[in-house]
């Protein structure tokens, strides 16, 4: 198996900078307008209870 | 956690639908950037951060500030993405893939878009099961501990360690 980095510290350095460059994508985010408690957005399908922590 | 956060959860808690709406607003950057990280799907990201912020709306009177508000809404948007997976796979497989595939192209078009560099870690990055993704993620870009990765997912903590190495043994491996 070949690997693209000498180490896990090589790979982590360039995941965290790569990581860093997709929130800078982001850095202008808005939030929407708050949905009512109860309202789901979910696409095909809805979280259950389960998810609270 | 500052002060004034406090303050605020604590009027959110009791009632105060301003100081909850100040809450929700000032986190949701944070936990839609996390999401984005998460999914790699910028439009599956703002459906779960709008249902985590639903769920956060409903529950805030159960947050007792054992972790930080940012980590509670990990936590939340976290399982959220897992059910919504589990869903998806108990509905279709080949509809999970599509789905995926898409969101990727689209962070992928945003990212050339802007003349930045869509990297091979992050293609890797894209590859990994969304198990395998949240444990490298929450380990090693938000830094939170085995054991508390494990509460925030629901899993044994050895499960999180076996599941961050694997991820990282996949991210470093020359794609064939």
């Amino acid at each position: 198996m070949r690997m693209r980095f000498k180490s896990d510290e090589e790979l982590l350095g360039k995941l965290s900078a790569e990581l860093d460059h997709l929130d800078m994508l982001y850095a202008d985010v808005t939030p929407p307008s708050l949905p009512e408690p109860g309202a789901s957005n979910c696409r095909g399908s809805c979280p259950t209870e389960e998810a609270a922590p | 956690m500052g002060d004034r956060t406090l303050e605020i959860i604590s009027q959110a808690q009791q009632g105060d639908a301003a100081a909850l709406a100040v809450l929700l607003r000032e986190h949701y950057p944070f936990l839609y950037k996390y999401l984005i990280k998460a999914t790699l799907d910028p439009l599956l990201a703002e459906e779960i951060a709008q249902d985590t912020m639903v769920r956060c709306m409903e529950k805030i009177g159960t947050y007792n500030g054992t972790s930080a508000f940012s980590s509670w809404l990990i936590t939340i948007g976290s399982r959220l993405y897992i059910d919504r997976k589990r869903r998806w796979s108990r509905e279709a497989q080949w509809r999970e893939g599509q789905m995926q595939e898409q969101g990727n192209r689209s962070l992928r078009w945003s990212f050339e878009s802007r003349n930045m560099e869509w990297s091979e870690v992050l293609d890797a990055l894209s590859r990994l099961s969304s198990a395998h993704r949240m444990a490298v993620l929450l380990k090693h870009y938000y830094g939170y501990s085995y054991d508390e990765i494990g509460e925030m997912l629901e899993i044994p903590s050895g499960t999180v360690k076996s599941r961050v190495a694997a991820g990282l043994v996949q991210l470093r491996k020359e794609p064939e």
